[in-house]
């Protein structure tokens, strides 16, 4: 009985634990996810000292803190913010962490992306993060070579056995190539483990094959992403940070990331060996040897000992000279146990990228073209959209703006996002539903005076339209040679009016990337919107018409009076370098091509643009170098990469790409009170505005509708009046461009979810697939779209309705439909009124809202009801029902059903085991025997 | 002759190791015996997660229905049910009958979230009422809560819905069944009212109603002697209603209730140690019982509101 008793307690513990878990687990559910991302970890790293008795000191302890600002829905190339304290400050600084040559810092904070996670047990698929699946751009930074017998690594007290012989990791099998090498005395391999399985040694000299490093290493010339494993510097005070960029499969094959691959933020604060040289941590009878299998001597030992326990040749925060740093406490061994042991992993998540909406849907994608103002807002719907139930599989075509409008007039596709208005307007009725606002920002990487990294930065139309129309000389012999050039300043670094505004920049004359924006050459209504700034700025639009500036710089003579807007900038500078340049440049002498054309050499869309503003590349292209091929082809290339401490570039890019990126956008000028023709030694009385989400919502009061073109459009005047002029120039709205005739039911029925997902939850700010991304400003009541949104709605019953209706920009609020009727997709879409129908009717009886879900006759025509014809009512016919389905409901019940039996069943087998056992075989010995 | 030891066997000191090990397959056998328990208790709980849902929240709508019915019946009345917005949800607002599918004086209430359709049929916010003239939408329940629409696709063109409301009685005459994909019906004629009625059903045959995966509609036509439209209210932000509903409300409530089943589970096992096992339970079962029920009619809230 009492075991019985016991029993039951058991279980009715077991059964009050589950509930209970349940109780505490079902309220958190619906907490919010930590939106920010941000976290917070700590380690405390000790180094410690075995001397020749045996005896271990330590040398210094840290407790060091990891903040991370997002560590959740990445996505490519994004940059994070990392930051740290309590970490032992940095000696021989470099001037760039990101570079191969910052390993050879002292106590360097070493940042890496790493496959893997970080435990003992890893989760199927997933591999465990070591330093072999660790990122590094460069062979040096994982392969250590040395002519002494005991460098200082051999000695590490945290090391295995195995891992303190002279050589470790080399490859079973040197290849050919690597016997013309001398063997060094002691080596040690970090091999890089790609995810396709191949294992890259790098080793001692990549290049000439001898074991080749991974494809993605080292691909600066070959347009790939730079390396962003980081030496980060930290301070005197112990602090430091650095931004991360975080690579997913796209940027790094190798390396591998992305939703489902899980990887890893590592940071390795190097603290310096721990050093054991006297072998006390080795297991006994195994002596460390020489490559020779020669067991040290007492004096190897002893100086090895020496060698181990050096603390930094350099001073903390002193730059790196010629004089070498201590081996014991480098960056290149962030591997080493004694630094590994220390490191502080964060778990990486990708957001899925639209790669998901392949695999998973059968019919035709829907095909949008147009605005790369979307370009980040599609890369979160998409996904979204594409693994939810009740959306559909769209793609974004990156295409100009005005090709995807005239394609729209054409019938040849049935949708495109647009900003400028048509010209001469749509013949075909559509609707122009704003979606978005987003917008153009002037993005640049600029180092100061005192080569640090300048956060901002102070620019006016006119200096925009002195960068863009070529009117910088850039170089001498354009400046002597060039007809109305010869005044003008150099470039940005030496024109009064950018020194005014940006003080404490270094000047330099021959700094080419600083006399034009980086644009490209593809038509953009974020040009266009550029070009309206530029044009409605008093000061820049007399500039270009002639009006020299107050310190006599000039427009070039191609670009006076230039009419504005433009969709893409003009290429008219027709100066050819003077023939000793030609002779003396090989490339250029291969292609002769307007100098100052070189100098702009528009790229050939945004993206690489942004790329450029994020790791400081210039696109000057007059470069010429010779790399062994036939010296009658050499082409012109770029400059390229800038050196860290000497950067600047600026380009043109999207406000939203700029916050994905973390590229720093310039303030841009809206008013000024400062006389036109007086020179000026600083920015008082000029107002500038940031491309925030401040400077985004003050710009929404100057959308005016325009009843001609059905659009929105930023009222560019208004920007100077003292009620504009704390809104951002930049800004600019997106419309979905729909029609709303000619489609058949089922696309109009996408198109018109996709306006109402644009309407409601697609406006919500957040990191994960399917909300707002950074970069634009909600279109919502609150920040004052309601108009945009009455607009919306009635958009949306017109492209479901289909009957060539086009809402007027101008409806009153209080009669038109409301987005939830309109998107109410269970009943038929609410009459929509058209603009002159909307001035005749009879407005509906007491102000209510009339007629939904369907045409409903207002209470104020009530009589008989043959009376009433229903021509308005039968038009809503061609709506179909718009169905929900569940899968909970098809397969809930049932399963649960089958579920309950099984695990009665199996359970019950399981319980009574012995006893069935028993009872059968009972059953077998009581059978009766029929033999013979 | 020698003598015989007699007597019991001296004891012997054993010297040298004991095998205190356990006997061989024993603890396999515990762990086989703890996991059919498990799967007994996961079988128990899914069984009454079943029998819930098909039995016992026929009595909760039945007595919700009793209630509602005095109510409403009250109203009538003295002339004070709802003729238009505002009504406070899970508030009767009319009667319903469908002699040909033995629906019979169901009382509708306001609101279509899982929490109102609980009682009753509901009627879809931000619709006109029925009777009114305009499109009016119930929707109800097809597998549990008394199932009331459960039948509701096998009506046939011509069958009567006969509505009562404040306003009268209405006879609706059903136009058609629709589901996903097909064509909606012309808006009703100026004067004339429709009374759409919800639920959720599976395709085929009668085995695969426990199946419901999609919406039904069925459109009845009021085509004389709608009454005007009263004011409505607005429309509910989340009107799916497929689609599980998750609030922090609902989910307080679902804690605070399995915290109680928790304390009374507690509770009965302490009486089951201490007192005979007759009196616990006696004492415990119907306490046990009774916060059970409590936390499945909450938990039933967070699925869809038509199942």
């Amino acid at each position: 009985m009492s075991a019985a008793r016991r029993r039951a307690e058991r279980a009715f513990f077991v059964l009050a634990l589950l509930l209970g878990t349940l109780a505490v687990v079902a309220p958190s559910g619906t907490a919010p996810a930590v939106a920010a991302g941000g976290l917070t970890r700590s380690v405390t790293a000790q180094r410690t000292f075995i001397g020749a008795d045996g005896k271990e000191t330590v040398a210094s302890t840290q407790k060091i803190t990891l903040r991370v600002a997002q560590a959740d829905n990445l996505r490519g190339r994004q940059e994070i913010k990392v930051s740290w304290e309590g970490a032992t400050p940095t000696g021989a600084v470099v001037a760039d962490p990101n570079s191969s040559e910052g390993r050879n810092q002292e106590y360097p904070f070493v940042l890496l992306q790493c496959r893997g996670v970080d435990a003992d047990k890893v989760p199927a698929g997933q591999a465990r993060l070591t330093p072999e699946t660790c990122w590094t751009q460069t062979s040096p930074e994982r392969y250590l070579a040395a002519a002494s017998t005991t460098p200082a690594w051999r000695f590490d007290a945290h090391a295995t056995a195995k891992d303190r012989a002279p050589v470790v990791g080399e490859p079973a099998d040197l290849p050919e190539a690597c016997a013309k090498l001398a063997p060094p005395t002691t080596a040690r391999w970090v091999p890089f483990k790609a995810i396709s399985g191949k294992t890259y040694y790098g080793g001692p000299d990549p290049e000439t094959g001898c074991t080749p490093a991974a494809p993605e290493t080292d691909s600066a010339e070959r347009g790939g992403v730079p390396s962003n494993t980081t030496y980060g510097i930290t301070g005197k005070d112990g602090k430091g940070s650095a931004d991360f960029a975080v690579w997913t499969r796209a940027e790094n094959g190798s390396l591998g990331c992305s939703a489902k691959v899980r990887c890893a933020l590592v940071a390795v604060p190097v603290v310096g060996l721990s050093c054991d040289a006297f072998g006390f941590e080795l297991p006994a009878g195994q002596p460390q040897t020489n490559k020779a299998g020669v067991p040290l001597t007492e004096a190897q030992k002893t100086s090895a000992d020496a060698t181990c326990r050096r603390t930094g040749s350099y001073e903390p925060g002193e730059p790196a000279t010629t004089r070498s740093s201590d081996q014991a406490v480098r960056g290149n061994l962030w591997w080493s146990a004694s630094n590994w042991r220390n490191r502080i992993t964060v778990p990486l998540t990708f957001a899925p990228t639209a790669e998901v909406c392949g695999a998973e849907t059968e019919e035709k994608p829907l095909e949008l073209m147009g605005s790369v103002v979307l370009n980040e807002l599609t890369a979160s719907w998409r996904p979204k959209f594409c693994t939810t139930d009740t959306l559909f599989a769209f793609t974004h075509v990156q295409q100009a703006e005005s090709l995807a409008r005239g394609l729209l007039e054409r019938g040849e596709i049935t949708g495109a996002f647009s900003s400028a208005p048509q010209p001469g307007g749509f013949e075909r009725p559509v609707v122009q539903a704003p979606v978005a606002l987003g917008g153009f920002a002037i993005a640049f990487a600029i180092d100061d005076a005192d080569h640090r990294r300048r956060e901002n930065l102070r620019l006016n139309a006119r200096l925009v339209a002195k960068l863009l129309s070529a009117s910088y000389p850039a170089t001498s012999f354009v400046r002597s040679g060039h007809a109305g050039l010869g005044e003008n300043p150099y470039n940005l670094t030496v024109d009064p009016e950018f020194k005014a505004l940006n003080p404490g920049i270094a000047e330099s004359t021959t700094l080419e990337s600083a006399a034009a924006l980086q644009v490209f050459s593809s038509n953009s209504d974020l040009v266009w919107a550029l070009s309206q700034w530029i044009d409605a700025d008093p000061e820049a639009r007399a500039w270009l018409d002639g009006k020299p500036d107050p310190w006599g710089m000039k427009v070039n003579t191609a670009y006076r009076g230039l009419d504005l807007p433009v969709e893409s900038w003009p290429l008219l500078d027709e100066f050819l370098a003077p023939q000793w340049y030609i002779d003396q440049n090989r490339c250029y002498q291969n292609s002769p091509t307007p100098y100052l054309q070189l100098v702009a050499n528009p790229l050939s869309g945004l993206g690489p643009v942004s790329l450029n503003m994020q790791f400081a590349s210039s696109a000057v292209a007059t470069v010429c170098r010779y790399d062994g091929n036939d010296a009658t082809t050499l082409p012109l290339r770029t400059e390229g990469r800038q050196a860290v401490g000497h950067r600047f570039v600026l380009g043109l890019v999207s406000l939203s790409a700029a916050r994905r990126y973390n590229l720093r956008t310039a303030d841009l000028q809206t008013a000024t009170t400062v006389k036109p023709a007086a020179t000026f030694g600083d920015a008082s009385g000029r107002t500038f505005v940031a491309g925030d989400s401040t400077g985004l919502a003050a710009a929404a009061p100057l959308l005016e509708p325009d009843v001609e073109d059905g659009t929105w459009a930023l009222d560019y005047a208004a920007l100077s009046t003292p009620a504009g002029s704390k809104a951002y120039p930049g800004a600019l709205p997106v419309s979905a461009v729909f029609p709303t005739s000619a489609l058949d039911t089922a696309t109009a029925t996408k198109l018109a979810r996709f306006l109402c997902y644009a309407g409601g939850p697609g406006q919500r700010p957040g990191q994960a697939n399917g909300e707002l991304p950074a970069g634009y400003l909600p279109i919502t009541t609150e920040n004052g779209f309601a108009a945009e949104e009455t607009y919306l709605a009635s958009a949306v019953v017109a492209v479901r309705t289909q009957k060539g209706v086009v809402p007027a920009v101008d409806a009153d609020p209080k009669t038109a439909t409301t987005l939830a009727k309109a998107c109410d997709f269970s009943k038929a879409a609410p009459p929509v009124k058209t603009p002159p129908k909307n001035t005749g009717q009879a407005a509906p009886g007491a102000g209510e809202v009339p007629a939904a879900p369907a045409a409903v006759v207002p209470a104020a025509q009530e009589g008989p009801a043959a009376a009433v014809p229903a021509a308005p009512v039968t038009e809503a016919e061609l709506a179909l029902t718009a169905g929900e389905r569940s899968s909970l409901g098809r397969v809930g019940l049932p399963t649960l059903l089958l579920m309950a039996a099984a695990c009665a069943l199996v359970g019950a087998v399981l319980r009574w085991m012995e006893l069935l056992q028993a009872g059968l075989a009972a059953a077998w010995a009581r059978r009766p025997r029929r033999s013979r | 002759m020698t003598l015989a030891p007699t007597g019991p066997a001296r004891t012997e000191v054993h010297h040298g190791e004991i095998d205190a090990s356990p006997p061989p397959g024993h603890e396999d056998r515990q762990v086989r015996v703890v996991g059919g328990r498990a799967l007994l208790g996961v079988s128990l709980l899914l069984g009454w997660v079943l029998l819930y849902l098909l039995v016992l929240s026929d009595f909760e709508q039945n007595h919700a229905q009793n209630v509602l019915y005095g109510e409403l019946r009250t109203q009538l009345a003295e002339g004070t049910a709802p003729t238009g917005a505002p009504v406070d949800p899970g508030a009767p607002v009319a009667l319903l009958s469908i002699p040909s599918l033995d629906v019979d004086d169901l009382v509708v209430v306001e609101g279509t979230r899982s929490r109102q359709l609980q009682d009753g049929p509901g009627h879809r916010p931000g619709t006109v009422l029925p009777g009114q003239q305009g499109v009016s939408v119930v929707a109800g329940r097809s597998v549990s809560y008394g199932r009331p629409f459960a039948r509701l696709p096998e009506a046939e063109r011509g069958a009567r819905v006969v509505v009562t409301t404040a306003q009268g009685e209405f006879t609706y005459v059903v136009s058609g069944i629709r589901r996903d994909g097909d064509p909606m019906p012309a808006p009703p004629a100026a004067g004339a009212g429709r009374l759409t009625l919800v639920t959720a059903a599976g395709k085929g045959s009668q085995v695969s109603r426990l199946q419901s995966s999609e919406t039904v509609y069925v459109d009845a036509v009021l085509s004389s002697g709608a009454v005007a439209a009263g004011p409505r209210s607005g429309t509910d932000p989340r009107p799916e209603l497929l689609e599980p509903h998750v609030d922090s409300g609902t989910l307080a409530e679902l804690a605070l209730a399995l915290q109680l089943l928790l304390l009374v589970l507690a509770g009965f096992a302490w009486s089951w140690s201490r007192w005979s096992r007759r009196a616990a339970w006696i004492a415990g079962a119907p306490a046990v019982l009774g916060a059970l029920w409590l936390a499945s009619s909450i938990g039933a809230r967070l699925l869809p509101a038509l199942l």
